[in-house]
């Protein structure tokens, strides 16, 4: 609103204004669902024997091969974890309010 | 001259309602009858009780054993008396499909009602707790929340075997970990009233305040949570079973029967599809079910101001 009455241009409005503030929400979810589909995998690869991650730690689990195991579940579980922090160090940085709260 | 006739009828005379602080219906209750006033609710109750349904009566009305072979692999169902065909061995399709909705659905009550009993003592204690307990096993929680609820499942069946009771208990302690965070929550706000802080300088011992006190305010969250998680289950249950590593092969289970016939599905679809529509339909009702409970308690919370 603010922004509207300075008089700026629409565009400028959107991008500078309202966007920083939407995006937020918008990455934690997307975090969330990235992070989901890393456990995602392990069903639709056994689905469609499609030779990725998924379907080797199911192998594996049939094999008892158990090194292979914890290494998989060592890198799903990483990928989960990275998603997260990657998504809350892109929410500070995005949104303003939190931004400035880290000086 | 006549005397002048008293107007007040009885109705006016009748003294204010007093609201028995006993006699008010729970907070829950409210919940539940705010939620079934909502279509969608009464819909997934439907949905859920005709599943609920069809996986008890089934086994009584199916017509033959569930590991009998009755007809040649992947039959189509125009041989009579076999209305959805027969499946990768020969069993009756509708049979099996009756009778494999029971594991389903116990395994994923069983493991949804440990990973609440579990979820909510943890919450409780270390909502109400807080310094160390809280921290340390908060932190241990967040080891269990890195993992999606699938692969920790995996990991333990690779390490014992996959045994029926471990994956309950699996899915069961994933669930603990996210209830305890709501219940943790909803605990650290309430342990903030004036009636927690009243129990507390009676000198009421803690235990009895964590359940006696807060529990029952806390109870609202926690069904809507209820709800949420075991749709969540359900699915859990039956992707396991797909996998192989939940029921094992002769018994009768959706989730295994969409693996065991997944090869001829192009010549006999109905042992795949029939189950994947039930499982489906399944969440969907649970998922209504949560739905209306959790619009029911945002309403509430709206109405009455009450966290």
């Amino acid at each position: 609103m603010m922004a509207r009455l300075k008089g700026l241009p629409e565009r400028l409005v959107l991008n500078r204004h309202a966007l920083p503030n939407a995006l937020a929400p918008a990455l934690q979810v997307t975090a969330l669902n990235l992070a989901w589909l890393a456990g995602g995998v392990v069903v639709v690869e056994s689905v469609f024997a499609f030779p990725g991650i998924g379907s080797l730690l199911v192998d594996s689990v049939g094999n008892r091969d158990m090194p292979m195991v914890q290494a998989i579940c060592l890198i799903i579980a990483a990928v989960y974890v990275l998603a997260n922090l990657t998504a809350d160090i892109l929410t500070i940085l995005v949104s303003p309010r939190l931004r400035t709260g880290l000086r | 001259m006549s005397t002048p006739k008293i107007i007040v009828s009885d109705s006016e005379l009748v003294e204010p309602p007093v609201v028995h602080p006993d006699r008010r219906p729970s907070e829950w209750l409210m919940m539940l009858r705010e939620a079934w006033r909502m279509g969608r609710t009464k819909i997934g109750v439907g949905i859920f009780g005709a599943i609920v349904l069809l996986a008890v009566v089934g086994p009584w009305i199916a017509p033959y054993s569930p590991t009998e072979f009755v007809a040649p692999p992947f039959s189509s169902p125009s041989i009579p008396k076999m209305w959805l065909g027969s499946d990768y061995i020969g069993h009756d399709v509708l049979t099996r499909v009756l009778y494999g909705g029971r594991t389903v659905i116990l395994l994923a009550l069983a493991a949804t009602v440990i990973g609440l009993v579990l979820g909510v003592t943890l919450g409780l204690i270390t909502g109400y707790a807080r310094r160390w307990i809280d921290e340390s096993v908060m932190r241990l929680l967040d080891v269990v929340l890195a993992f999606p609820q699938i692969v920790l499942a995996l990991l333990f069946v690779s390490i014992l075997g996959p045994r029926l009771w471990l994956i309950v208990l699996i899915v069961g302690i994933g669930h603990a970990s996210r209830i305890a965070r709501v219940a943790r929550a909803a605990t650290l706000e309430v342990s903030q009233r004036d009636f927690v802080r009243a129990a507390e300088a009676f000198g009421i011992a803690r235990w009895k305040i964590l359940f006696n006190e807060i529990l029952p305010s806390i109870t609202s969250p926690l069904l809507v949570e209820f709800g949420l998680r075991l749709t969540y289950s359900i699915g859990l249950i039956a992707a396991l079973s797909f996998l192989g590593f939940g029921m094992q092969p002769p018994a009768a289970d959706w989730g295994l029967m969409i693996n065991e016939n997944r090869i001829g599905i192009i010549i006999q679809p109905w042992p795949v599809v029939v189950p994947v529509l039930l499982i489906g339909i399944l969440t969907i009702g649970t998922n209504l079910i949560a739905d209306g409970l959790g619009r029911a308690l945002i309403g509430i919370e709206r109405d009455t101001g009450l966290g």
